[in-house]
């Protein structure tokens, strides 16, 4: 067997792709697993398991050939083919392009496979998504809870993604640098201060402040700032400020092979969202993460156990990612206090992950800390702090195990795993709130099911409108009245609002329709299963008791 | 006064002179050559085929061969006089340089190994030489076989027919405004009818994200 993965994305996101690898790997043992990257991000492959062989898309030289008055008209083009040609000479069973673009669905729907994944096009130009979790990956408002990249690619490959996460591994390479750079150096920090969009950096000044305050309390660890060729000057202005007030700081160009190494060796890791960030993901060390401008945790945040993510309140974040900041001061950046940075990095380096609740009430104005965790349910999810006792925390965990099973199709089969997902947000919700054994849980429980008996008894009245409208003969008109009510019903619900804003129901065509009609039954379907999984954790509660 | 002749340089290798002027460095060609290849290398950049304008005095091609012993090189060449004392006199090895001698347009169109290159990826090299020995005809032979204006891309279009189903050339034609095409995105496409959409078309749409 063949298999063809295909991430054209930034070097983060190919991170993130390899717990689906892995995941293939285990399920395929014999199979050829090929995958298709931007040449740019090549010096990620000596770190990269479970891939047979690497083909590489020339992006740049593409985008040259272009641009350039000086290159045949046609070479851009030709490239293309050549690619192609080289990929279907290889006979792949199955594609999996988890790549949400438009270029990389053109490119997938030309490169042969018995069986795709992913978005690709057919030969009307139809968007084919060949499973329900790419499909919902794109059809997602960006209101809704959000599941994490990595999640979302093993589920859509078919593979429950495991406990052990992010996997890289080190190189000889790597590790003679990282030998060979740290010789003599002990206790020390990385620290991955720049990111390539201006938009997710937090000033170097404000890492100076915060760096300083930690150092006073850890005045024996050194300060690593990790830095790519291009990013040695700015860091070395840091470097030398921080050098001025006496704190032990070093800057370290290197590789990938070189950081992730390096970063291994360490006592704990300090980044933005940056690829760092994801390489820091595959190994133990604690991490804690900024996360400004576009960055949306939910979707790209550290994704491992026990990682601790900083993010403002600031309402306009996290922004879209092809615009520059809007406002007229970094206002993610400005809310996030170096003491909160300093003081998280304390209590993370002594393990007093307890005490970031005291932080998070001290700056709640400002500031949310998460903590990152992988579900017994399967997925990754970011908790906040000081939500761990919170009706809040019942509804996410239960909506994301009903989408889970609502687009694994589970509310279909014949014996559906309720019971056992009831049991495992159980077991989390109880381990996420240690020592508060006398709440009782069937008090939100029983809260969200009225909320949604209610929401349950408006999506039976847009079933009505619905097929009023649907099923409306041509040129009939339909009453204004009926549109503005199931407009405002569908608003509530996640499902189908996001539809609803780029297409007005009076004028679908019948390939709309026929969607439209799938998500009102999705929506069903989704408080159907909510339903029976808050059932099975309350009855497994009172069983408890 | 002869259009050409031989000379030795200084490091002792015979190059050409046309008109009176060198068509390659007087001190050393060898080391000439392998700093101008290693300029293109980048508009080289994995290219089956390398078609190069202007022979000089064979060195480029030769350090052209040594550096991409896969590729296929085509040299193109405006004067007979030249081609005749490179393959008589000089020192380069040009055993296994295609040679293509033209002095316009449409003996390089008919010409069979053209006609054969552009059916696929190359790279474009001018070398220097070839604006000392005939400025326009280069110039045109470039324009031609970067495909940027109608009669080339008519050229093109009609070698090709993967192309011929994807862009529509007569609406090229018809618009009067588009003398010289700077970009792919320029050229009008075939109407889409379901059924007729190609492979060809796929690798168009996914070149134009790019763009966008």
């Amino acid at each position: 067997m063949k298999i063809l993965v295909v991430n054209l994305l930034r070097m983060g996101d190919i991170v993130m792709t390899t717990p689906m690898l892995r995941g293939l790997r285990r399920r395929y043992p014999g199979a050829k697993i090929h995958f298709l990257m931007n040449r740019q991000f090549s010096g990620l492959c000596p770190l990269l398991t479970c891939v047979d062989e690497f083909h590489f898309f020339e992006r740049d030289l593409v985008q040259k050939g272009l641009g350039s008055p000086e290159r045949p008209m046609f070479e851009s083009f030709d490239r293309i083919n050549e690619l192609v040609d080289e990929l279907n000479a290889l006979g792949f069973d199955k594609l999996i392009n988890v790549t949400q673009n438009k270029m990389s669905a053109w490119l997938c729907s030309i490169i042969n496979a018995k069986e795709k994944v992913g978005l690709t096009f057919s030969a009307t130009g139809e968007a084919q998504f060949g499973s329900n979790w790419f499909r919902h990956l794109n059809n997602r408002s960006t209101n809704q809870d959000q599941f994490h990249y990595s999640d979302i690619y093993c589920f859509a490959a078919d593979i429950v993604p495991s406990a052990d996460g992010i996997h890289l591994q080190t190189t000889t390479t790597g590790e003679a640098f990282a030998a060979r750079e740290l010789y003599g150096v002990e206790d020390f920090i990385v620290v991955q201060a720049l990111s390539s969009d201006n938009k997710k950096n937090w000033p170097l000044s404000r890492f100076c402040q915060a760096l300083e305050l930690f150092a006073a309390q850890h005045p024996n660890y050194t300060i690593l700032l990790l830095a790519a060729p291009a990013e040695a000057e700015m860091l070395q202005v840091l470097h030398e400020t921080l050098s001025q007030k006496n704190i032990k700081s070093r800057v370290l160009v290197c590789d990938l092979e070189g950081a992730l190494s390096v970063i291994r060796r360490s006592q704990m890791v300090l980044t933005l969202d940056t690829g760092i960030k994801h390489i820091a993901a595959a190994t133990t060390v604690p991490i804690v993460e900024l996360c400004l401008g576009s960055s949306d945790y939910r979707l790209t945040g550290v994704y491992s156990n026990r990682a601790v993510v900083i993010r403002s309140k600031a309402p306009c974040a996290p922004c879209p990612h092809s615009s520059p900041c809007a406002k007229t001061t970094h206002i993610c950046s400005d809310l996030i206090p170096p003491e909160v940075v300093a003081l998280t990095l304390s209590e993370v380096l002594r393990d007093g992950y307890n005490q970031l609740f005291t932080i998070q009430r001290e700056f709640h104005d400002s500031i949310e800390i998460l903590v990152t965790r992988k579900l017994e349910t399967g997925f990754w999810f970011a908790a906040p702090v000081d939500r761990r006792l919170d009706p809040w925390l019942v509804e996410k965990l239960i909506d994301r195990s009903s989408w889970k099973m609502l687009l694994e199709k589970e509310h279909l089969k014949p014996f559906g795993t309720f019971a056992e997902e009831g049991r495992h947000i159980r077991k989390i919700l109880f381990e996420m709130a240690p020592g508060q054994a006398g709440y009782d849980w069937r008090v939100p429980l029983n809260q969200l099911e009225g909320e949604i008996v209610h929401q349950e008894q408006r999506l039976n009245r847009v079933q009505i409108l619905a097929k009023k409208i649907l099923f409306q003969m041509p040129n009939t008109e339909i009453e204004e009245s009926t549109i503005s009510e199931l407009e405002a019903v569908l608003a509530e619900s996640g499902v189908i609002a996001n539809m609803l804003s780029t297409v007005e129901l009076s004028k679908m065509h019948l390939g709309q329709k026929r969607r439209f009609q799938e998500l009102i039954e999705d929506a069903y379907h989704l408080s159907q299963i909510k339903l029976r999984i808050i059932r099975s954790i309350r009855n497994q509660i009172t069983e408890s008791i | 006064m002869p259009e050409v002749e031989t000379i030795n340089s200084q490091s002792g290798h015979l190059i050409l002179k046309w008109n009176g002027r060198n068509l390659s460095s007087e001190r050393d060609p060898i080391k000439e050559a392998q700093s101008w290849v290693h300029l293109q290398s980048e508009l080289i950049a994995g290219a089956p085929t390398i078609i190069v304008l202007g022979l000089g005095s064979g060195f480029h091609l030769a350090q052209l061969r040594r550096e991409w012993p896969e590729c296929q090189i085509i040299a193109i060449e405006s004067r007979q006089s030249i081609a005749e004392t490179i393959w008589e006199s000089t020192s380069s090895d040009l055993s296994e340089i295609d040679v293509v001698v033209a002095n316009d347009m449409d003996a390089l169109m008919s010409h069979a190994l053209i006609r054969q290159a552009v059916k696929h990826r190359y790279a474009l090299l001018m070398h220097p030489s070839c604006y000392i020995t005939d400025k326009e005809f280069y110039r045109e032979a470039k324009k031609f076989l970067l495909a940027r204006d109608l009669k080339s891309l008519r050229f093109f279009i009609e070698q090709r027919a993967e192309l011929k189903h994807v862009f529509d050339f007569e609406a090229l034609v018809a618009d009067s405004k588009k003398k010289e095409i700077l970009s792919i995105k320029d050229l009008p496409l075939q109407k889409l009818s379901v059924g007729k959409i190609s492979a060809s078309h796929f690798a168009f749409f996914a070149l134009m994200e790019l763009i966008k």
